[in-house]
Order: C-alpha cells, then structure tokens, then sequence
C-alpha cells in the first residue's frame, strides 16, 4: 500500500517517485501545493473507496501521516 | 492627489518605526527597518553597471523579504518592475522577458538567461542604510509595475500601472474594507497576482502587519499562525475556502470574533456559499471584490450589508465609476445589459506596445465583461465576452494549451473549455476535445505527461473527449459555447 500511495502523490505532483519517502513533509517540495493536495486527498479517497474527515485531514504532516490514516479506516 | 506607496510606507516609518511591518517564520523587519533595507536595494540598483532610470526589471514575486526589499527598491531607483511568478513557463517567460527587454532579471538563477541575473537573497543580505531623512519619491505617473495577464489570444498582455494607480487602489480598497492601522493580515496568496500584491500595498500604506505564509497547503500551521500572532485580517479565492472546508471543516470560524475582514475575489462564488460563509463569521467585515489587473477592485460587496444583492458583484468601489456601454460607446440606461467600463484614478493607463484605441471609452476603461446595473448601482455580470478559464483563481488561456496539445504527434485539431471541477474545488478546470488523426491510438494519460513541463501544472486538462471535429466559425474561430453545451 505504501507504494500505491507514493505512486499517486509523485503522478499528481508530475516528480519522480524517487523524490517521494515516508518523511516527505506536506508543503515540502514545490508542486505540492494546496490545489494538489486536495487532488491527493480525493485521489486517494477514490482509489480506497474512502473518505477522510477534516478532523483527521487537519492532522496529516507527512506521507507517513497519510499512509497511517488510510490504514485505519480500510 | 494620492501619494506613492513607498511615501506611505515612509510615512508609517515615522509615526511608528519599531511597529513591525513584515513577518515571514522567525524573521521580521519593522517599519523603519523596511524602509533601511528599501533604501539600500535602491542604491544597490543605481550601483549596478546596467542600471539605467526609467528601465524595466523582472522579479520572481514570491513571498519572501528579498522581494518585498527588491520591489520597493526598484521603484525608489526609478524603474518599472515586472513581477512574475517563478514557476512561469518557459514559452511565457522568453515572451515576457522579449517583449519587456529588461535590464536584469532577479529570482530565476537556475534558468539560463541572457541578461544579467540576480538573486532575491542578496537583497537581503545588504546592509541597512538609515533612511529616517530620505525623501526622494518617484513621480506619480511614471509607470512602477506591469503586469502580464492571460491574454485570449494566449499572448501575454502587459498592463502597465502608474504609481498613481496602485496607490488609488490600495486607497479605495482600504476605504472600503475599513483597513487600520492595528490590522495584522495573513497573506496566503501569490505575490505575483494583482489581488496578492495589492494586498501587500495595502498594509504597508496603512501601517499594518503583514504576515506571509509561503504556502497554503499546512492548515494546522495556518490555524497555528492565526491563533500565535493574532491575526485579524484574512485574504481568499473561493478555491481556498473550498480547500479550508475540505481540510478543516468549519474550523476557521472559531476565530470569528477574532478575524475583523475577510477580502475574497478573483473567480466565481455563489450566493449560497457567500450566505453561508457570512453567516460563519456574523462580526466579520465579509468582503469580496470584482475586478481586472487593469482596473484593480473596481467593486465591492459587503456579504452581511449587501445580502439581498448577492448574486452581483457589489457597487462600484470608493472613488470609482462604474457605467454600462453599447457597442458605439453609449452609456446605457438601469437594466439594459452592455460592456462593463469603469473609471478612477486606479484605472490603467493602457497596455503596453498597444495602440489602446479598443482599450477605453472616453476616460472608461472597457473590461470586456458583459452586464448591467441596477438603479442602486449594484452591477450584475453575465457573461464574460473574454473565455479565459478560471483554474481555482488562475486564469488559463484556452488558445495557450490548444498551441501545446497541437505539438503532440497525432493531435490534428483541438478545442479547450471550461468545465466545473469535478472535484469541487477549483471552481473551475480545463477540458480538452481532441481531433486525433486516423488510424493512430491516443491515450489521454500520455498527452498529459507530454505537457509536463511545458506548461504549469494548473493549465493541464483534467479532462479530455475525443471529437470527429473542432466545431468553427466561417472565418475559422473555435465555437467554444457549441462545446460547452456538448456531452462528449
């Protein structure tokens, strides 16, 4: 899964999957920003047939961040 | 007669000078700092070899101390700067940078330029000059900024602005929203747009704190910075509430008694949305602005004061007119729809290398927005004569994208639209129709990693249809509303 997740924030941010890890901090690198993220989100929440709450959202900061919060509802 | 920003700026140096004027993470400069490391940029430029009064410079406008330093600076040394985003495009810049022939570009180290290059960082390591008896202003009708918009044609358009007009309009958007001088504002949006950088003029004119957020992205930072630094003032597109909402919820208005005025703008928000967001902030001065770069803030509305105008665009702004005209340049009468046209001293004094004889009415400036006005003066806008497209506040040339997709192998014609963001949060996205020739496979996937690169990511079509044929006007123009209305 960790992959998958990975493969989706590289093709939307257009970079290198190499340029993405578990560390990676939101806002970090310079195509992600706010317009993608929310493309990440819904992207997500499609391709795991879920859907975050904005609690939850508030709190993501790094890849890993994402990685834990779909391991929980799925 | 107004003054120049930078003499308000000077202004506010002497009435306040330990007041802090920029915030940006752990950095700040008060008001008599500010106006040391402008004076330094200024000599900075007149001690460059190249330096030459009355020339233009390019500046990547991001929100860093370098640029704020850079641009003010600049207009202090007599030149005209044009600022640009960094992640400008190739194809756009070489065109900006052709047509304009600057005497250096600053901020664009890593790109191999042909004019001399700075960067913004050396402007913030230069020494501070005491500037407490400096008074040498520039005159208010040179011209201190042009800014390229989106032009239909896909052509950049430089619209050239006086000291004159960036001052009126900071003056009439802050009579309007009420501005003071205990302000503190977050500003979230890019400094290389009209709304971004009018807001920065705007606290600085007015004594206020201006504290910038590199990116938007953070919520819980967002939320952290209001609460830290006591922020009041708070600056939108409807894409950043729709981002907020999605993130958050309804967090933001835990801070409503806290945020004084909220400035929303530049693309499409329903009544129901402005009801609805003024009714999350009752005592907040909800406010939203139509206008153009060429004629900056040209109206206003009050979400609370205004509510049974919603579905307009507000009243013409403090010391501006605002007439509805036919096609001969006859100001038309209450509810008879006509071209949009508006007067005031923030108006442009036309585009740059244009003839500008389409460009005005009399002394009106022509939008190129089709609406009327009510017998009150609240303005109703119908359509939009341009067909720019409105990615989440960033305008999109449909003629620059159909150029690039034209460039792929196997694209014979193609059409760009505006469709709503599926996602519903954009507001709006690019649609593309592909013409593909025959007997050739074409995945949509492909066309999109061939665009990469070779324009921003927010021009990129979010959605394509294949088509038998680009439909077409006699004289060969693309029928976009044929493609508006189509259901492929």
């Amino acid at each position: 899964m960790d992959e998958k997740i990975i493969d989706i924030i590289a093709k939307i941010l257009k970079v290198s999957v190499s340029e993405i890890s578990l560390g990676t901090i939101i806002g970090d690198i310079p195509e992600w920003d706010s317009l993608h993220h929310v493309a990440i989100i819904v992207e997500i929440e499609r391709t795991f047939d879920i859907k975050f709450k904005p609690e939850d959202l508030m709190e993501l900061e790094d890849v890993s961040d994402i990685i834990t919060l779909i391991k929980g509802p799925v | 007669m107004v003054q120049t920003i930078e003499q308000k700026i000077w202004t506010n140096a002497a009435l306040f000078p330990n007041k802090v004027a920029i915030k940006s993470g752990m950095n700040f400069v008060t008001y008599r700092q500010l106006c040391d490391y402008v004076l330094s940029a200024k000599n900075h430029f007149e001690l460059l070899s190249f330096y030459k009064k009355n020339g233009a410079i390019i500046i990547a406008a991001g929100k860093q101390m370098g640029f704020m330093f850079a641009y003010f600076g600049a207009h202090l040394a007599g030149l005209t700067v044009i600022p640009i985003a960094v992640e400008t495009n190739p194809t756009r810049f070489k065109l900006i940078v052709n047509t304009v022939n600057p005497l250096c570009v600053i901020g664009f180290e890593e790109r191999n330029i042909e004019y001399p290059s700075l960067s913004l960082k050396e402007f913030e390591q230069l020494e501070r000059i005491d500037s407490s008896n400096f008074n040498e202003f520039p005159p208010l009708n040179n011209i201190a900024d042009i800014l390229f918009t989106t032009g239909t044609t896909g052509v950049p358009k430089g619209v050239q602005l006086t000291h004159a007009n960036i001052s009126a309009a900071a003056r009439n958007i802050n009579q309007f929203i009420g501005n003071a001088v205990d302000d503190i504002e977050l500003l979230s949006l890019p400094a290389s747009h009209s709304f971004g950088l009018g807001r920065i003029r705007c606290c600085l004119t007015k004594g206020a704190t201006l504290i910038l957020l590199g990116s938007f992205v953070n919520v819980k930072r967002i939320f952290k910075i209001i609460e830290k630094e006591n922020v009041t003032g708070f600056t939108m597109v409807p894409a950043s509430w729709n981002y907020l909402r999605k993130m958050s919820g309804n967090q933001l208005s835990q801070y409503a008694n806290q945020i004084k005025y909220i400035e929303m703008g530049s693309a499409y928000f329903s009544s129901d949305e402005k009801r609805e967001l003024s009714s999350l902030f009752p005592n907040t001065r909800v406010t939203m602005h139509y206008g153009l770069t060429e004629a900056s803030r040209s109206a206003f509305m009050e979400f609370h004061e205004d509510e049974a105008y919603l579905d307009s665009v507000g009243k013409a702004s403090p010391n501006t007119d605002i007439q509805i005209f036919d096609e001969q340049g006859n100001i038309l009468p209450f509810y008879t729809d006509g071209e949009i046209c508006v007067k005031g001293e923030h108006v442009t004094k036309g585009y740059l290398n244009t003839l500008n004889d389409k460009t005005f009415f009399g002394e009106y400036f022509r939008t190129g927005d089709w609406g009327y006005k009510n017998e009150k003066g609240y303005i109703y806008l119908k359509s939009r004569i341009k067909e720019l497209i409105n990615v989440g506040g960033m305008k999109v040339s449909p003629v620059e994208v159909e150029e690039i997709l034209l460039t792929i192998p196997g694209i014979l014609d193609c059409a760009c639209v505006a469709i709503p963001d599926p996602d519903n949060v954009l507001g709006e996205v690019v649609k593309a129709f592909i013409v593909k020739a025959p007997c050739i496979e074409i995945f949509f996937e492909k066309i999109t990693e061939e665009l990469i690169g070779k324009i921003e990511g927010y021009k990129i079509p979010v959605v394509y249809a294949l088509i038998d044929e680009i439909p077409r006007t006699q004289n060969g123009k693309i029928q976009r509303v044929l493609l508006h209305d189509s259901d492929c």
